[in-house]
């Protein structure tokens, strides 16, 4: 987790003292971008590891697949909170108001996030049962749904939310040395996002071991 | 707003969301090893537990 920290604070720092100015946006608020992006990038990852998971509790009612469901719902809120919360303050400073109700991408990025938190909190607050368990994974598989949508939301949909950088066509493009600092941050977060992953991983094992030996003890 | 207060308090909520997620989940993994110590010494000394 420290690697992945360090790796992303050197992106951040290369993100203020290196990165030229960035085309089209006034100031310095644009920086945001350089944690903001690789967020996203993260947080689609993780709603990916929700889909395989989801996926394997229903197709093969695996224990594991159970696990890392849990696992990606608690990292996706992390990486969606990240991206939902410095959105809106960039856009604040760039477009004068936080919020845009008419914009796709801002708007199925935030019902997914919202989706993460459902999830996390029903599963803090509800009995482990069969049935919980397919309504989780069915609502995680619903949520990957939107991540092809929010990405190709800007490629469709554009409104206020800048357009795709990578693969946009022609009036896509980024210049080359923000791209290495958002490509360098993306490798620190993943990294980090492992490691948060394993420990993540280990609670709620031992914590579903915890609940079958209470049950042994009973 | 000046341009450097939004991206400051930009870093500083994504920073703390990563700063307050690992500190709950090294948190939880205190907790749930010492639950299990307990259960699990408790397991393999019944009377210990009965007393």
């Amino acid at each position: 987790m420290l690697v992945g920290l360090l790796i992303a604070g050197s992106a951040l720092v290369l993100g203020f003292l290196v990165a030229p100015d960035a085309k089209g946006f006034e100031g310095d608020s644009y920086r945001i971008i350089f944690w903001h992006v690789p967020a996203a990038w993260t947080s689609f990852l993780t709603f990916g590891m929700l889909f395989v998971g989801s996926l394997a509790w229903f197709w093969k009612r695996s224990e594991w697949g159970w696990i890392l469901a849990g696992v990606a719902a608690e990292l996706s809120l992390l990486y969606g909170l990240m991206v939902v919360t410095s959105g809106p303050i960039w856009g604040a400073a760039e477009w004068g108001t936080p919020w845009d109700w008419t914009d796709t991408r801002l708007n199925t990025y935030a019902v997914l996030s919202a989706i993460a938190l459902f999830l996390v909190l029903s599963r803090r607050s509800q009995p482990d049962t069969p049935e919980y368990r397919d309504v989780f994974c069915g609502i995680g598989l619903f949520g990957f749904l939107l991540v092809p949508l929010t990405y190709m939301a800007t490629r469709w949909w554009q409104e206020r939310h800048p357009g795709p950088v990578i693969g946009g066509g022609e009036d896509g493009g980024v210049d080359a040395v923000i791209l290495q600092i958002w490509l360098l941050a993306f490798i620190g977060m993943v990294i980090l996002m492992i490691g948060q992953a394993m420990v993540s991983w280990e609670v709620q094992k031992s914590e579903q071991r915890l609940a079958e030996l209470q049950l042994r003890l009973d | 707003m000046e341009d450097i207060a939004y991206l400051a308090s930009a870093y500083a909520v994504m920073i703390g969301l990563i700063g307050w997620f690992t500190w709950q989940l090294l948190d939880r993994l205190n907790d749930v090893t010492a639950r299990m110590d307990a259960v699990e010494s408790s397991l393999s000394n019944p009377t210990d537990s009965e007393e």
